[in-house]
């Protein structure tokens, strides 16, 4: 498993999680990141840093739980533990990429 | 140790429900279940009334409520070590019951119960504290 396939658990598990919380949340999102046109659901894991912030933005406090149910996803989808869940996207799928380069080498 | 069964993912969902609610603080936690209260739904009831707790939540919270089950799920398949994979099920209530069957048909413990078991278990057998427990 290579950066690229990596990257794609990360955008599916993120883009269920918008999902199911209904399916023009994820619109909105992209639509937000895109600054009013929809970027395409691939290009997810190319703004996680803003991510976290469009997040905050549009849940609020339940933006904490949307991550952490995405990293939860990711993680079991790596075979991988968890990392400790906290409040940032960017810096939990960082410390699951450190983990999953750890247990590759 | 105790064979798992329905009153044991029962108490496992209400413990992840909790946490869940803990991560968006102390007020919001106890506004949600005296919302769900007195709307007849008490704390050992979300496993059982799992769709019920997500409509009040939704009705309560907006859209947003719904994470509150969706972190309900993804903490539960992280007690039991099994996928969630929310794109499995065209409903979070419907995935719930497809874990639950899946739980019991496999006959899966949750890794707190684990832990206490082997606490009990380490603290009878030697007389002593055991040292990773509270």
């Amino acid at each position: 498993m290579d950066k690229a396939e990596f990257d794609s658990i990360i955008q599916v598990s993120l883009s269920n999680s918008l999902r199911s919380l209904g399916e023009d949340c994820l619109s909105s999102v992209l639509s937000v990141l895109g600054s009013g046109r929809e970027l395409p659901v691939e290009s997810l894991t190319a703004h996680l840093g803003e991510i976290d912030v469009v997040l905050n933005e549009l849940f609020g406090k339940f933006s904490t739980i949307i991550k952490h149910v995405t990293i939860l996803q990711a993680s079991s989808a790596l075979k991988l533990d968890p990392p400790s869940l906290g409040g940032s996207l960017f810096w939990m799928v960082d410390e699951l990429r450190s983990t999953f380069w750890k247990a590759k080498s | 140790m105790r064979t798992p069964n329905l009153s044991l993912v029962h108490e496992t969902v209400s413990l992840c429900f909790d946490r869940v609610l803990s991560t968006m603080g102390e007020i919001t936690k106890r506004m949600s279940y005296d919302f769900l209260a007195r709307r007849g739904i008490e704390k050992q009831d979300v496993s059982s009334r799992f769709g019920d707790v997500e409509r009040l939540l939704v009705e309560l919270y907006g859209q947003a409520g719904r994470s509150v089950m969706m972190g309900t799920l993804a903490r539960l398949c992280e007690e039991y070590s099994i996928p969630l994979n929310l794109g499995y099920s065209d409903s979070l209530s419907n995935r719930m019951s497809q874990l639950i069957e899946n739980i019991l048909m496999q006959k899966l413990v949750p890794k707190s119960f684990r832990k206490d078991v082997e606490t009990r278990m380490f603290e009878d057998k030697t007389g002593a504290s055991a040292g990773w427990s509270d």
